[in-house]
């Protein structure tokens, strides 16, 4: 009598392949009483329905937070650097960059301007992350990388700012991943 | 003798919301681009990068007809013309370089020619 009920439970853990633990404790329990059979049966039953739930869930959650970075990455119109950073970025740039680019950023016959129609269309849809980049590896043109990382993402935030991008309470990131995660957007 | 506009309308104006429902024609880009001029043909290159339907983000290199002004080939580069295309002649074949760069694209020179069978 005990046996064949042991016998059961098995056969319905075997049919789940997610069982075969509790099908070895159903083995076990044999010999000892249909009371742990009876447990065993329980959890080969109930153990694979809750985990699948929770996979559900973390599927779920997951998936609500993709979404939502996707749908809201940080633009330059998000107040991304501050007035203080890009007063020492004005600095930098009226001492590095502006023999070339000019003290209004207007750019001459071989240097291209950082505003107007041109330089919004060839950035656009680009990230902070690539003109920190840009200048670090190829800027100034004359002794390029002498730059910090700090004096770059200063003089990126001074072209900001000329550029009548919003202002915000806080500093651009020096590390190029978090500035790869700011999207240069020609318009809000 | 003829005036045409260069260069697709710009992204920030071809998606701009507040001309959404206007029938925009082509306006040509703002910029400062050297050309060259051959027996036939005036080659320049878009100043500035677009993404349109038409193609993926990048500008074109433009070859109009000298006597009409009409676009007679036009072909996708990465980054906008920075210099004044030149032309060349090695063994019979004709090639055109362009200086380009622009946005995150880092300064390079490109030649083409035609296609062995068009030569």
């Amino acid at each position: 009598m005990i046996e064949s009920k042991i016998l059961k439970s098995d056969e319905s853990c075997i049919l789940n392949p997610k069982s075969e633990t509790l099908n070895w404790t159903a083995n076990l329990s044999m010999a000892t009483s249909n009371l742990k059979s009876r447990i065993s049966d329980l959890r080969c039953r109930t153990r694979p329905i809750s985990k699948f739930l929770l996979f559900g869930i973390l599927f779920l959650l997951g998936l609500a937070i993709f979404t939502y970075a996707q749908d809201a990455p940080r633009t330059v119109w998000d107040g991304v650097y501050n007035e203080e950073q890009a007063q020492r970025g004005r600095a930098v740039f009226l001492d590095q960059c502006s023999n070339c680019h000019g003290r209004d950023l207007e750019g001459a016959d071989m240097t291209p301007a950082l505003t107007g129609g041109a330089f919004m269309a060839n950035w656009d849809g680009l990230t902070l992350g690539d003109l920190a980049d840009r200048i670090r590896v190829s800027m100034p043109l004359n002794s390029p990388g002498t730059l910090s990382r700090q004096q770059t993402v200063d003089v990126v935030a001074f072209i900001l700012r000329f550029d009548q991008f919003p202002a915000g309470k806080e500093e651009l990131p020096r590390e190029v991943p978090a500035l790869k995660q700011i999207l240069f957007k020609a318009r809000p | 003798m003829w005036q045409v506009p260069h260069g697709d309308t710009p992204d920030g104006v071809r998606n701009n919301a507040a001309l959404k429902g206007l029938n925009i024609p082509k306006t040509g880009q703002g910029g400062s681009v050297g050309l060259l001029v051959t027996k036939t043909v005036v080659v320049v290159g878009d100043p500035q990068v677009t993404t349109t339907p038409d193609h993926p983000r990048g500008a074109m290199l433009r070859a109009y007809d000298k006597t009409t002004g009409k676009e007679v080939g036009a072909l996708l580069m990465p980054a906008p013309q920075s210099g004044s295309p030149m032309t060349y002649s090695v063994n019979g074949t004709q090639y055109i370089v362009v200086a380009v760069s622009g946005g995150n694209y880092s300064g390079e020179y490109i030649a083409y020619r035609l296609p062995a069978d068009a030569r």
